[in-house]
């Protein structure tokens, strides 16, 4: 009774305050938590629920554990978003007040937690509806294992340790990417140390062996589980799991030292000039704090190297993922999406740094350095809710844009005198058109953005499951390709001769097995040259 | 900062700031729906797409129209953003108004002030259109500022620094949207009668107060006229104003506007609403009037409120177009003389008028919102229905035979649809179009409409159609097949040109235009 009085009382000195970052995401993206839109991939998953293992096939053994145990394994309009918001930016009060453990003014906490959670590397992780509550709740889940483990170093460094352990495991089976997380907090955490809490070798050892223990076991363990599951088929060897040799990470250091700092100036859709020079800004800002306090209080070689190694590994760190994995430069995803400029990692790494420098700078004597930060703060908190609501408004006219253009051509379909209703098509559709770059102003030297901006809502490659979404009965089966022996006159002569891109009349074609649909003149080409190698092949033909 | 607030009075306290919060939920909830649906007006189809440039509001002299924008939002029509941010500002606006007439303070004096006001349905005129939501609603926090700090210069030390201040926002405010002069007026007219009434003030100390009210919105008044002259905007309906000739007739016919402005029901404001507001007014004026015990001072209270009744047309007054009875107008003027009288009622005594104010205040309170719920819900529909045409509209193109989507078409709407009127089955004296009829689906915006959903540009928006275009086979087609929206000839494609037509009397306008090409 004492304990739950203490606790209430807690929360009346302060710690409330997480519920000002939670109110500015909520109205920051309100059109997509009061308008239920979704991602290419989350057709299916909306009609039939998602089951624990349903992430298995790329190793994320963990992914549903969550939405299992709060939301029945179903994708629940403005829950799925809003239970993530509410983790996301408890994660960020908790890391700021428990494991940095800075002591800031009401306000600070309310501006700098508000300014770091609503930074618009969130957008990515909003796009997909089925994993939206897992992946920005994994920060939680990290903030917890950080927590554990700074608290091994304290006292009972065992069962602390193995708290720790397997917190992050279980976050790392869920995404692999929110590693960026542990390492960022991890190296913010030992420059405070050392340079302000000025911790001797000996303690800032001890600390980061705990650390250190913890990302090994949890790596270890992961590769571990990831050939475990691929010796027995139930996951894939897919390019965003193969972990990168030795070799690899040694020379790949460079680049991605290099891919850290350019992270500060490589602007993406949403991630405007201005947004990354304030970032850069918060950044030397601090780097200033960190020098000028290092040759204070220290003034020998070592210490100087000591925090010039820790700078660098935070580099490091805010692409840590993009460093683990092996390159695949061949994979069509990996030119589109390059692993270390991906917003969804960004996520788990540049709030975290920019939250610290914040916190960091406050903490510091000279005025004129504060003033900047909470000027800064201010600004990026602004130009955060403008862009996430920009985000939104395009998301929700993208959305609706090529949900009209779906309802179009399957009216075309049904409309087709070749159309039978209790038939089951297979559908080939030739091309995609993502529309939400139509509603945004792109900005020179703007890079990447697959699925921020340019991913559309329907692939080609799952048809099925969008045709049949809003159809009374389901008429498109799973599958993509032209059996050979199917093959008629008329397909040829439609295919070879007649196809033209949508809307023409002969963008659609209908016999009794097959819908093909030519949505766009590259999708068409594709599809005529696949066919012409079907057709003429005589080994198929036979 | 905060040293420059507390001496212009302006630092909220406590009561204050809850006030705000209070209002400021009352008036969000009164707007959810509109809040939480993102729809848009028929000027808005470019700039959802695009963004809104410093230079938008040129053309018809509006120079300062869209620096709220830029500077708040990029010149990006926000869902949600847009809504909060003009009703924060509305909030402000509303809360320095009532301590610019003295209201008596109370938190729940203040918040009904506040939250009445701000949710009569004038206010969603400024909701259609989305791309000067927060500009025009922006201008009333900086009209009541204007007033609030004219007021404070003639006892304050920095009399030309305050003037300065009251003259931006004056100029800015006019500069954005003129007819906010009705604002400025009515509220002086309301802050003399309460100077006159409550604290006693004889008329040479009501001038020597207020002159400088006057000369501000005089200068500020002569800037803008400045400011019209060097940027030279087209010579659009809503610049033109009377000429002097003019102005002893139109001040006869405007007395009676504003008089008959008490009664005249509008769409979502009908005559139960209009009576209960009608009997509010009416109980503040006599309540005023019983206050001084001579005669010549009640004669003069009266003339003060005529006065300020009629200041509530001076739009109407001084511009050609016709601005009776316009909702966005009498946003700025009307509702506030119902502002007034609230406030009023709010502040009279003996308490009985205090009390009678709380009650009816809040009655048209929930009326207010029930009015705004009930408009609301019609515009959603109509909005939903109307695209729903738009979208079939498209189809029945991209199906069209001759269409090719690689070309570059000419393209005409003929006439237009508005449903919003098909939800609604009030009855109303005096349309207003902004609440109910003006279509989504604007004929001038055709081009626009019809690719705000598409994949590919196929409109040429630089040409119109050309007077080539009207061959034997189209001015046959039109003079004798085509029919309206839904018929299969309501849609026309050839090689070049695509026409829509919408309805039967756009379509006989159509036929007259035609005509005067192929006579």
């Amino acid at each position: 009774m004492l304990e739950l009085k203490q606790d209430i009382n807690k929360i009346k000195t302060g710690n409330y305050l997480w519920i000002v970052p939670l109110i500015i995401l909520c109205i920051s993206f309100s059109p997509l938590l009061f308008n239920f839109i979704w991602g290419n991939h989350d057709w299916l998953p909306l009609i039939q629920d998602n089951h624990l293992t349903s992430g298995l096939i790329e190793g994320r053994f963990s992914q549903y554990l969550l939405l299992k145990l709060l939301l029945m394994g179903k994708i629940l309009p403005i829950l799925n978003i809003i239970i993530g918001f509410f983790f996301y930016s408890l994660s960020l009060y908790c890391l700021g007040k428990y494991y940095f453990k800075f002591q800031p003014t009401k306000l600070s906490t309310v501006l700098y937690t508000s300014a770091a959670a609503s930074l618009p590397y969130i957008i990515e992780i909003l796009y997909f509806h089925f994993i939206t509550l897992s992946l920005l709740s994994w920060t939680f889940i990290i903030t917890l294992s950080l927590i554990a483990t700074q608290k091994a170093t304290e006292k009972s460094f065992i069962p602390w340790e193995i708290c720790g352990f397997a917190l992050l495991y279980i976050a790392l089976g869920g995404y692999p990417g929110c590693i960026n997380m542990y390492v960022t907090a991890v190296c913010c955490r030992l420059i405070q140390l050392r340079i302000v809490k000025q911790l001797s070798y000996t303690q800032l050892s001890k600390h980061i062996l705990a650390h250190a223990i913890n990302l090994i076991l949890a790596l270890g363990l992961l590769k571990i589980t990831f050939d475990y599951l691929q010796q027995n088929h139930l996951m894939m060897n897919m390019y965003n799991s193969q972990a990168a040799s030795p070799i690899e990470l040694i020379q790949k250091l460079p680049t991605i030292i290099q891919a850290g700092i350019i992270g500060f100036t490589e602007t993406q859709p949403f991630l405007s000039i201005s947004l990354k020079e304030v970032l850069s800004i918060i950044f030397i800002i601090f780097l200033i704090s960190v020098f000028t306090q290092t040759f204070k209080t220290r003034k020998n070689m070592g210490d100087i190297l000591l925090i010039l190694i820790l700078i660098l590994g935070l580099l490091i760190s805010l692409k840590f993922s993009a460093w683990l994995i092996s390159n695949n430069t061949d994979n069509a995803f990996a030119k589109l999406d390059p692993s270390t400029s991906m917003v969804r990692t960004d996520f788990y790494s540049y709030p975290i740094l920019i939250l610290f420098c914040l916190y960091f700078i406050q903490e510091q004597k000279k005025q004129i350095l504060k003033n900047i930060s909470f000027i800064c703060a201010v600004f990026l908190l602004l130009t955060n809710i403008n862009t996430n609501l920009n985000f939104s408004k395009i998301h929700l006219l993208g959305f609706n844009a090529e949900n009209k253009l779906l309802e179009r051509i399957i009216n075309r379909l049904e409309n087709h005198p070749q159309y039978l209703t209790n038939n089951l098509y297979t559908i080939i559709q030739a091309g995609e058109i993502p529309l939400r770059p139509q509603y945004y102003q792109k900005k020179p030297n703007e890079k990447y953005g697959y699925y921020t901006l340019n991913t559309p809502y329907s692939r080609h490659w799952i048809a099925f499951e969008y045709y049949n979404f809003y159809a009374p009965q389901n008429f498109v089966q799973e599958g993509t390709s032209i059996k050979p022996e199917e093959i008629t006159p008329e397909m040829i002569t439609f295919l070879s001769t007649q196809m033209t891109p949508w809307p023409h009349p002969y963008s659609v074609y209908v016999d009794d097995k097959y819908a093909i649909i030519a949505l766009t003149p590259e999708g068409k080409e594709l599809l005529r040259n696949q066919f012409k190698l079907l057709h003429l092949s005589p080994q198929l033909r036979r | 900062m905060k040293e420059f607030l507390k001496k212009l009075n302006l630092l909220p306290d406590k009561t204050d700031l809850k006030a705000w919060l209070i209002s400021f939920g009352i008036i969000n909830f009164a707007f959810l729906y509109h809040t939480l649906n993102f729809m848009w007006g028929n000027h808005d189809v470019k700039f959802i797409k695009e963004e809104l440039l410093l230079s938008s509001g040129l053309f018809e002299g509006r120079f300062t129209q869209f620096i709220p924008y830029r500077l708040l939002t990029s010149g990006q029509i926000l869902p949600i953003l847009n809504n909060l941010l003009g009703f924060a500002f509305l909030t402000i606006g509303l809360w320095i108004l009532a301590k610019y007439w003295n209201i008596k303070k109370s938190l729940i004096g203040y918040v009904l002030f506040i939250s009445f006001v701000a949710t009569q349905p004038y206010t969603l005129s400024w909701m259609y259109f989305t791309f000067i939501t927060i500009s025009c609603l922006l201008w009333t926090l900086l009209a009541a500022l204007g007033l609030f700090i004219s007021e404070r210069i003639n006892a304050s030390h920095h009399k030309l620094g305050l003037c300065c201040l009251a003259i931006l926002c004056f100029y800015l405010t006019l500069g954005g949207y003129p007819p906010i002069i009705n604002m400025f007026f009515v509220c002086l007219g309301g802050k003399i009668i309460i100077c006159y009434v409550f604290e006693q003030k004889s008329l040479k100390q009501l001038f020597h107060i207020h002159k400088f009210t006057i000369l501000n919105i005089i200068i500020a008044a002569i800037l803008f006229k400045i400011s019209l002259f060097i940027l030279n905007p087209n010579n659009v309906y809503n610049l033109e104003t009377e000429s002097l000739n003019n102005l002893p007739h139109k001040f006869i016919q405007t007395i009676s506007i504003s008089f008959k402005q008490f009664f005249i029901t509008v769409p979502f404001m009908e005559i139960g609403y209009k009576l209960c507001l009608a009997i509010m007014s009416f109980i503040a004026i006599i309540g005023t009037l019983f206050i001084p015990s001579k005669a010549t001072k009640k004669i003069l209270i009266l003339c003060f409120w005529i006065g300020t009744i009629w200041a509530t047309a001076l739009t109407t007054f001084l511009v050609v177009p016709h601005t009776e009875y316009v909702s966005r107008i009498d946003f700025y003027g009307f509702g506030f003389l119902y502002a007034l009288v609230a406030g009023i009622l709010l502040t009279l005594t003996p308490k009985i008028y205090q009390s009678f104010g709380v009650i009816i205040i809040a009655f048209l309170l929930c009326l207010n919102i029930l009015n705004d719920y009930q408009a609301l819900k019609i515009w959603k529909q109509g909005h939903d229905a109307e695209f729903q045409i738009l979208d079939n509209v498209v189809e029945r193109i991209e199906n069209h035979p001759q269409f090719d989507a690689n070309h570059q078409y000419r393209f005409y709407q003929v006439g237009d649809i508005s449903l919003r009127p098909n939800y609604y089955n009030g009855s109303f004296e005096f349309n207003d179009v902004f609440l109910l009829t003006i279509p989504y689906l604007a004929m001038w915006q055709g081009s626009n409409l019809l690719e705000f959903y598409t994949l590919t540009t196929y409109i040429d928006h630089k040409l119109p159609l050309l007077p080539e275009d009207i061959t034997p086979e189209v001015y046959d087609f039109f003079m004798h097949k085509a029919q309206p929206w839904p018929h299969p000839n309501s849609v026309y494609v050839n090689q070049d040109i695509i026409i829509i037509v919408y309805n039967q009397i756009g379509l006989d306008d159509f036929k007259n235009i035609l005509r005067t090409l192929r006579p």
